[in-house]
């Protein structure tokens, strides 16, 4: 425990690995490595639960006065797909790939507490647990939405277990991301090789730490506020004063809004990888875009308000301040991203066609964004589907394409085979073309005047065209997703060996055996920059010049 | 049981609801300020997608041509540049939410005060000094109608009787919460004649999908005497609750 092996000549004289478990080592598994495949394996599988409940949903959208599903089920899936896919889908994710890939870009042999980091696995997945089997309780599951405003997520308006096991799913979950996010950060400070300076970390490093940092520091309000969700449970009198309405709200957006940044941070982090390595060019724009990340962690803190404009109890300028403010990282970051392909020799792989989507999709969320910021907006757009197509276009247009580039990017590193580029293509079309059918109508029945969680609505203004068009969307979302699962089968039985490093990349996760030892390297090559196996190649290049032969 | 929202109840401090700007008519605050985001929204798009193109386009000729991928990747000078350029646009913006947000420096007092009691799942709306009522059930296509005059200061005062819910005229391009302990005020002021749908926009419970209500514009001669009718009926005993619910189109 005291000795952690920084030197790497003595992780190389480890002794060799205690003989394999199979399927019960990965749930007592302390290698960082099976820990992340673990992590974002199950956040999958559940990726397609909660996605088989948005299909579900946008049938029963799909024309008006329709009654596929009674509204009281429908309730509990749009809250359970909406608190599913933020507790226990993209937030560990984004952190679980950051748990496999952060020891391993700054050359550590593991990652610091393990076993507080499987913990942390095996809290988010009683999390879910907890959150899917309100299903079979007597009122059914949580059914108020993610965001479940008190006083009707108190017993008086929703009793019932359901709901109370919203409030256990929350709590387990957040904690568990914050034994997460602690070692990751304790890594990346104390357990960098020789040469890893900060300023030489890759760019998804640096995400992950901004991420592990609003973890820390806006994670603990959600344990706040669902602590008093369970109170007004048991003591819904409470609630007859506006001050815990208000103090709940408070809570949650504190929360609620940092969340949205940890589910998108280590996503832009996997582009920047992606768009670097493909365009063949050192990541463009490196100290900015660190002074931009630290930059959001840092506003991400103040600008959870602007959930609250329509209030009427908060310093709505102030906010709309602080989130307008986001523009300026945010702009850094895109100048960052195009300033790298410009110039650049691209290969048009799976991997950067995502990174692409992502760079265009974020975009329109972030636009909108914008727009929600201002506050003579948002007094339109608060609570209409405007705003769910405006997050739909960062969480899925965004994190979910980024998700994709990193896993077509990294997945030959973790298993060691490729994934077939051309079924990636297909996957890449169609979930581009799934995306914007999905969720540009989104936009627009919002600005129509659509209420969002609504179970059905009154033909006559409009809307059924719209959600027909949306409700396409998803279902082509699905048959990419099809796809995806088809490649991913497909590869794992073919076993196309990837090598080392398939892609020429630029970080030291490729300095290593696809898939790595348990110690990760053998020898960690020297580090210069945030770059550093590009530098090695065009250091061989000039070598190769000097000697006269071709680069 | 139903907590009402008048005159006499003992609620939380008023809210500072619904400034804006030079005038009271929020439609026109909000098309003004959304056709200038609109607009820097569809040029930074525009922006983005032709500079990936112009990527591609250089990236294939590269190739073509044998070149090297370029090997510069700091300069400091064009870096220091676009984050100026992106701070000024952010600064406009601000300057924006923040005129528009604005309290208008001159309000006229206001001659109409109307009181509005969202629960689960309809409206109430009551109206000062008259003791007229009007709600409706939300259920069959009943639901209950604002009447307003047009050209007329009116006071709007929100509160819920159970969970927060939203009152949101999309016509009138605004909302507010209603929360159950804290009244929410705010004046506006129509422009137009005309009857447009209403909604709930804040997730209330299992009926929340049909909490609508009409907001109806009238001229103030139509407005006054439609009042002085409903209270005239009042008066000879008519029942309240339901008497307006208007049969959806």
């Amino acid at each position: 425990m005291s000795t952690i092996p920084r030197r790497l000549e003595r992780v190389a004289a480890t002794p060799p690995e205690a003989p394999p478990l199979g399927l019960l080592g990965y749930f007592t598994a302390t290698d960082h490595k099976k820990i992340g495949v673990l992590t974002v394996t199950t956040s999958l599988i559940l990726f397609f639960v909660y996605g088989g409940m948005a299909i579900t949903m946008r049938v029963q959208l799909a024309q008006p006065n329709q009654a596929l599903v009674p509204a009281n089920m429908y309730d509990q899936l749009f809250t359970v797909h909406g608190s599913g896919m933020i507790f226990t889908v993209i937030t560990p994710i984004a952190l679980g790939l950051g748990v496999y890939m952060v020891p391993l870009q700054i050359g550590a042999p593991g990652i610091a507490a393990p076993r507080t980091v499987l913990l942390g696995y095996w809290l988010n997945v009683c999390g879910a647990i907890a959150l899917l089997s309100g299903f079979f309780t007597g009122n059914g599951a949580a059914q108020d939405g993610w965001y479940s405003y008190t006083p009707l997520s108190s017993s008086v308006y929703t009793p019932g277990p359901g709901q109370s096991l919203w409030v256990v799913a929350g709590f387990l979950s957040v904690t568990g991301m914050m034994c997460m996010a602690v070692p990751m950060l304790w890594t990346v400070l104390r357990m960098r090789a020789p040469g890893v300076t900060p300023l030489r970390l890759p760019v998804f490093c640096w995400s992950e730490i901004v991420s592990c940092l609003m973890v820390v520091a806006a994670f603990p309000s959600l344990l706040a506020a669902v602590g008093l969700v369970a109170y007004g449970r048991t003591n819904p009198a409470i609630f007859s004063n506006d001050i815990w309405d208000i103090a709940y709200q408070q809570l949650f957006w504190f929360y609620g809004h940092p969340v949205v940044y940890v589910m998108f941070f280590p996503f832009a982090g996997v582009v920047v990888e992606s768009l670097a390595t493909f365009a063949g060019r050192r990541y463009n724009s490196y100290k900015p875009t660190v002074i931009a990340l630290l930059m959001f962690a840092a506003l991400s803190m103040s600008v959870y308000g602007h959930h609250m404009f329509t209030t009427g109890q908060i310093a709505n300028d102030y906010y709309s301040l602080t989130s307008i403010c986001l523009i300026i990282p945010a702009g850094i970051e895109y100048f960052g991203y195009l300033g790298t392909i410009i110039g650049g020799r691209i290969r048009w792989t799976t991997s950067f066609l995502f990174s692409l989507g992502f760079v265009v999709q974020f975009l329109i969320g972030g636009l909108t964004g914008v727009m929600l910021g201002t506050t003579v907006l948002d007094y339109d757009f608060h609570g209409t589907y405007f705003v769910v197509g405006h997050f739909h276009y960062t969480l899925f247009g965004g994190s979910v394409f980024g998700l994709m580039a990193g896993i077509y990017l990294w997945f030959p590193k973790v298993t060691g085979y490729l994934l077939d580029e051309r079924l990636g293509k297909v996957h890449f079309w169609l979930m581009a073309l799934g995306t914007n059918t999905a969720f540009m109508p989104m936009l627009i029945l919002g600005f129509t005047g659509l209420p969002r969680r609504v179970s059905t609505y009154a033909p006559g203004y409009g809307f059924g065209t719209l959600s027909a068009i949306s409700t396409a969307g998803a279902f082509i979302i699905g048959i990419a997703m099809a796809v995806f699962v088809v490649n991913v089968i497909r590869s794992l039985v073919r076993k196309v060996p990837a090598g080392p490093d398939p892609w020429g990349g630029h970080s030291l996760e490729w300095a290593t055996s696809s898939p790595p030892p348990r110690y990760n390297f053998v020898a960690v090559p020297p580090v210069h920059s945030y770059a550093p196996l590009l530098d090695l190649r065009l250091e061989a290049e000039k070598e190769g010049d000097k000697q006269g032969r071709p680069a | 049981m139903l907590r009402e929202a008048g005159p006499g109840g003992n609620y939380g401090p008023v809210g500072q609801g619904g400034r804006f700007g030079d005038s009271l008519d929020s439609r026109h605050v909000f098309g003004h300020v959304f056709g200038i985001e609109i607009v820097i929204a569809c040029v930074v798009f525009g922006a983005v997608l032709g500079l990936i193109a112009l990527a591609g386009i250089w990236s294939h000729y590269k190739r073509r041509h044998g070149q090297e991928p370029w090997r510069k990747s700091e300069h400091h000078l064009f870096e220091g540049a676009y984050t100026a350029v992106i701070a000024a646009v952010a600064a406009f913006i601000v300057f924006l939410s923040f005129t528009s947000n604005a309290k208008p420096a001159h309000v006229p007092p206001a001659k109409v005060h109307v009181y509005v009691t969202a629960y689960q799942w309809c409206w109430r709306f009551t109206y000062q000094g008259t003791g007229v009522s009007i709600t409706a059930t939300c259920e069959d296509g009943h639901v209950p109608t604002l009447e307003l005059p047009t050209h007329t200061v009116v006071h709007m005062s929100l509160i819920s009787a159970d969970v927060v819910h939203e009152m949101w005229v999309p016509h009138l391009r605004f909302k507010m919460e209603a929360f159950p302990d804290h009244v929410n005020a705010w004046d506006t002021e129509l422009y137009s004649t005309g009857t447009w749908p209403g909604r709930c926009s804040e997730f209330c419970g299992i009926y929340h999908y049909a909490m609508h209500f009409y907001l109806k514009a009238v001229t103030p001669a139509t407005f006054t005497t439609w009042l002085h009718g409903e209270e005239a009926k009042l008066h000879s005993g008519h029942t309240l609750a339901g008497n307006s619910g208007e049969a959806l189109p």
